[in-house]
């Protein structure tokens, strides 16, 4: 008994720990969860040994019996894990059957605040596809339930055993990335929260194409390896101490985060910059030093473009990892203050493939870092947004026709390469955005969270207008910062906004809008069918109307009739911009609601029509076929007769060369 | 002979088959001009009457080959196995066109002669061919040992730096660049020696081809050097001229076309007088009895 009120008052104090303010001056979300982590690095064994201490509050009004915790680095275990069974679906006979040096973590002791063993009661469950050979996921049935308002203490001792094959998390001789690696709690959603209509655990298993949803919380770890290797991680360095044995103890603390990873290597160099009050910190490998510059530019050019368009990035502390290449499979993943880029030394400057790694992965701060969404059950929340706003950022930055490439002979917008992903896939039609992450079919996962979902965003912004976006995406994170909403959140918010800004412009509101878009599997496609110039025909036959011949004669000579034909060949219906050009070089913007199957406008002049174009300003990113969507009576080839001339010089060059 | 007496030598020869040149451009010409013009057709009737082309206006843009889709996909599919077969004719082609203009840039040759161009081609094909074969395979295979070899082991170290390999890399790259003269050296002088020796198997004409090339070595790699370096800077020209121009008119267009083909008659005769300067810089080779009472004038 004695030993317990010790042990409670010990965890009441590391509560009080974690829950107070190193880093930031108030704290910024409900600290739902916090953990306290004291570890080893065996570089022998690979492995990461040590401590937890950590609690997990009841916000609910229900009497909670359980909790329930993921155990991510179980999805290495082996090769009949629902993460390798999804993984190795992909993959050659021959790949499937190479060895690899597995991963996990065990559990050696599972106790609550009052010292009762709660190991017994662990259970591992697969609440997603009951594969019993797969244990992510734990259910810990409490000695007594949680009450509304109590706060669950644990105490466990683990070790984790780091893949040598490195997805996201692992080692590569001496590379370490850490990620995924500690048993954290899942999120206990309740009404109110996301869809919940009741009380229970969102926990779900690791799946190859899935991510993470966890709570806001704190970390104090301390990690304890050999001294040459240079460190970093998503939490304020506190404190560096030497040990015997040629070892150091590194303190970390992290506030208000959704994860917490670590990197270990000794091959970093280790750069530090500021952007306002924001300390930067990039560790790279010494012989990319030379893009450490862009690196910089990048980041700091996302904070600045964020920070105006959507909300203050509220840390002052962010590194980043750009990881050698025997890690590279580390790179391009968030950690909220903690993200890894990926770059190489051979990178041409006219490449802007680091910069949009860095900047994706730095936008992940604020989607899925600040507004904390279930990436498991609505990965395009936080894919499809955090493209979205690379996109805008590259195309802002580099050149709004040179965001990806830009290179005289070539230059790629970032928002072309969303575009043609989507445009060119042969399966864009296979799923709506309503999946979970892990049940896309026939690999549409990529396409479908990232590039459809972030096209959605480019139109709606056609339709509403940027500066209006600004707005909807400034009060999503006033509204959601620190907390977990859902899709239906973010449109009510979309709905809100346009409401506001446009009336009723759109309708009552933009559910319509996503109803086609997100969870439809319908494509946009809208063409200009034909243009039909032909003479006013004058009267003939028997006329009942009275008027005098000569009058009627000379008006009806010089009359046309000026018509173009527009079809809706997709399923989605928008509204679209025309814009046509007479002959005498007027012009006339009309206006579509692009619902029904064709609209014809006519007009009756003397002027014929030149020429036609559906959405002049490409404003409609969704429509999957551009060039359907215009029409001129004088096409100009000549950029054909050009590429054909300089493909039959390039051939008569290379013939000449071929043969010595 | 010294190297400019060679080069002047070669120059004047060289002026002499203009002729000779001119079939080797139209040969190409017309060989290229079957993927061309189909592509051009293919591209016109994809796009039909659409405005997207303004797009190019300015360069590619990927955006409007990758909306047509499928129609995109049968261009593609076309355009590789045909560039393939182009190559391979292109090869075949110029092993013949070669063996009329070697025979044309002789010492016994006089005026160009269209007729003797071709019977020399068709007499000579077989063993130009196959020295050409043989020297493209020791090409590879040069390239394979000195850059290819050295890469792969440079992948497969683990704690060698970026910059390291780097450095590595370039002097391998740089070695194997130093080394392609005396591969053109022995293909030309083999080839030389050919058309002088009726009947001669062609691996002997490559043997020869490596004695010659190392019998006055530094004369000969200087003539050759010097000859590569300028083709080197005119096909630099050239790609500036293909790839940074981008006329907007159908007369800017036609403009282009006679510039790009003018260049290349120029880069071909470029080559020509490579030939011709090598033919001149070995001579005499091994000559026919009966040519040895007509000689005519050296040149």
């Amino acid at each position: 008994m004695r030993i317990g009120t010790y042990l409670t008052a010990g965890l009441i104090m590391a509560m009080q720990c974690l829950t107070s303010q190193i880093v930031n001056q108030t704290p910024l979300s409900d600290r739902i969860t916090g953990y306290k982590i004291d570890v080893t690095l065996d570089t022998e064994s690979k492995s990461v040994k040590g401590t937890l201490t950590g609690y997990w509050v009841n916000k609910s009004s229900d009497v909670v019996p359980d909790i329930q915790m993921h155990l991510y680095m179980n999805a290495f275990r082996s090769n009949k894990t629902t993460f390798y069974r999804e993984a190795l679906r992909g993959l050659s006979s021959n790949e499937r059957n190479k060895e690899s040096d597995y991963g996990w973590i065990e559990i050696y002791s599972f106790t609550d605040g009052h010292n009762r063993n709660l190991l017994p009661s662990m259970n591992y469950i697969s609440p997603d596809d009951g594969n019993p050979d797969d244990r992510t996921v734990i259910d810990v049935q409490l000695p007594e339930p949680a009450k509304p308002g109590d706060t669950v203490f644990v105490n466990i001792s683990f070790e984790t055993k780091l893949p040598s094959r490195v997805i996201r998390t692992g080692y590569s001789d001496d590379f370490y990335f850490v990620a995924q690696w500690f048993p954290k709690f899942g999120v206990y959603e309740y009404p109110g929260i996301r869809y919940a209509d009741k009380g229970q655990w969102n926990c779900h298993q690791f799946h190859r194409h899935s991510e993470f949803y966890s709570y806001h919380s704190v970390y104090d770890v301390s990690i304890t390896l050999p001294e040459e290797y240079v460190t970093g991680s998503g939490g304020m360095l506190i404190s560096e101490e030497k040990l015997d044995g040629n070892l150091k103890k590194i303190k970390y603390r992290a506030e208000d985060i959704v994860d917490f990873a670590w990197t270990a290597w000794p091959g970093y160099a280790v750069f530090k910059e500021n952007w306002k009050h924001i300390n930067i910190t990039l560790l790279i490998p010494r012989d990319r030093i030379r893009q450490v510059e862009r690196q910089f530019t990048a980041v700091k050019n996302a904070l600045e473009y964020l920070t105006t368009n959507v909300g203050p990035y509220p840390w002052p502390h962010l590194t980043f990892v750009d990881p050698p290449g025997i890690g590279s499979g580390a790179g391009g993943m968030e950690y909220t203050t903690l993200f890894t880029s990926a770059s190489s030394f051979l990178m041409p400057s006219f490449i802007h493939m680091p910069e949009m790694v860095t900047v994706h992965e730095f936008g992940h701060a604020y989607f899925m870092g600040i507004i904390a969404t279930n990436e498991f059950e609505e990965p395009w929340l936080d894919e499809g947004i955090n493209s979205y706003w690379e996109e805008r950022m590259m195309d802002h930055f580099y050149g709004e026709k040179s965001g990806m490439i830009d290179h005289h002979l070539l230059k790629v917008p970032d928002i072309t390469y969303a575009r043609l992903s989507y445009v060119l896939s042969p399966n864009r039609q296979v799923a709506s955005n309503a999946e979970y992450s892990w049940n896309y079919a026939h690999g549409t996962y990529g396409m479908m969270s990232y590039h459809k979902a972030a096209l959605i965003l480019h139109t709606l912004t056609g339709l509403v207008g940027e500066e209006a976006m600004n707005d909807i995406f400034r009060e999503y994170y006033n509204k959601w910062a620190f907390k977990h909403p859902s899709a239906k959140d973010f449109i009510d918010v979309v709905n809100d906004a346009v409401r506001k800004i446009h009336g009723e412009k759109y309708g009552q509101d933009m559910n319509c809008f996503f109803e086609q878009t997100l969870y439809g599997t319908g494509i946009c496609d809208y063409r200009v069918a034909g243009i039909i110039n032909e003479k006013y025909r004058k009267p003939e036959g028997k006329i009942d109307s009275v008027g005098t011949l000569s009058q009627e004669q000379s008006a009806v000579d010089s009359l046309r009739y000026a018509t173009f034909q527009l079809e809706r060949l997709g399923e989605i219906m928008l509204p679209v911009e025309v814009l046509v050009h007479f002959s005498d070089g007027t012009e006339v913007l009309e206006e579509w609601d692009g619902k029904n199957r064709y609209r014809d406008f006519t007009y009756i002049g003397t002027k014929e029509i030149e020429w036609v174009k559906i959405d002049p300003e490409f404003k409609i990113k969704m429509d999957v076929n551009y060039v359907n969507n215009s029409m001129t009576r004088d096409p100009d080839y000549t950029p054909f007769r050009r590429l054909a001339n300089k493909f039959m010089a390039f051939i008569q060059f290379f013939i000449s060369v071929i043969a010595v | 002979m010294n190297i400019f007496n060679s080069l002047r030598t070669g120059f004047l020869r060289s002026l002499k088959c203009w002729k000779g040149i001119l079939i080797v451009w139209f040969s190409y010409l017309v060989l290229a001009s079957f993927l061309a013009v189909p592509l051009s057709s293919t591209l016109k009737s994809s796009f039909g009457q659409s405005m997207i082309t303004d797009h190019l206006r300015n360069g590619l843009d990927i955006e409007v080959f990758a909306d047509p889709g499928a129609n995109i996909r049968t261009i593609l599919s076309f355009i590789s196995p045909g560039l393939l077969f182009t190559v391979l004719i292109g090869f075949l082609l110029t092993a013949f066109l070669n063996g009329g203009l070697f025979h044309s840039l002789r010492r016994e040759s006089r005026k160009f002669s269209t007729s003797e161009f071709f019977k020399s081609g068709a007499k000579y094909f077989w063993s130009f061919l196959t020295i050409s074969i043989l020297i493209r395979l020791l090409l590879y295979l040069f390239g394979a040992i000195f850059v290819g070899i050295p890469a792969v082991i440079l992948l497969q170290v683990k704690d060698l730096s970026g910059n390291t390999a780097m450095i590595i890399l370039f002097i391998t790259i740089a070695l194997y660049l130093l080394m392609l003269p005396v591969i053109f050296l022995v293909a030309d002088y083999a080839r030389a020696w050919q058309v002088t020796k009726s009947g001669t198997k062609c691996i002997k004409a490559i043997g020869f081809g490596f004695r010659k090339a190392f019998s006055k070595f530094r004369e000969s790699y200087l003539l050759m050097a010097l000859i590569l370096i300028i083709q080197i800077f005119f096909i630099f020209l050239i790609f500036n001229v293909l790839f940074g121009w981008r006329p907007q008119t159908a007369t800017g267009v036609f403009i282009l076309f006679l510039i790009s083909q003018i260049l290349l008659y120029i880069r071909l005769a470029l080559k020509t007088w490579r030939f011709a300067s090598i033919t001149a810089s070995g001579e005499p080779y091994y000559q026919i009895q009966s040519d040895r009472n007509n000689m005519p004038d050296i040149v």
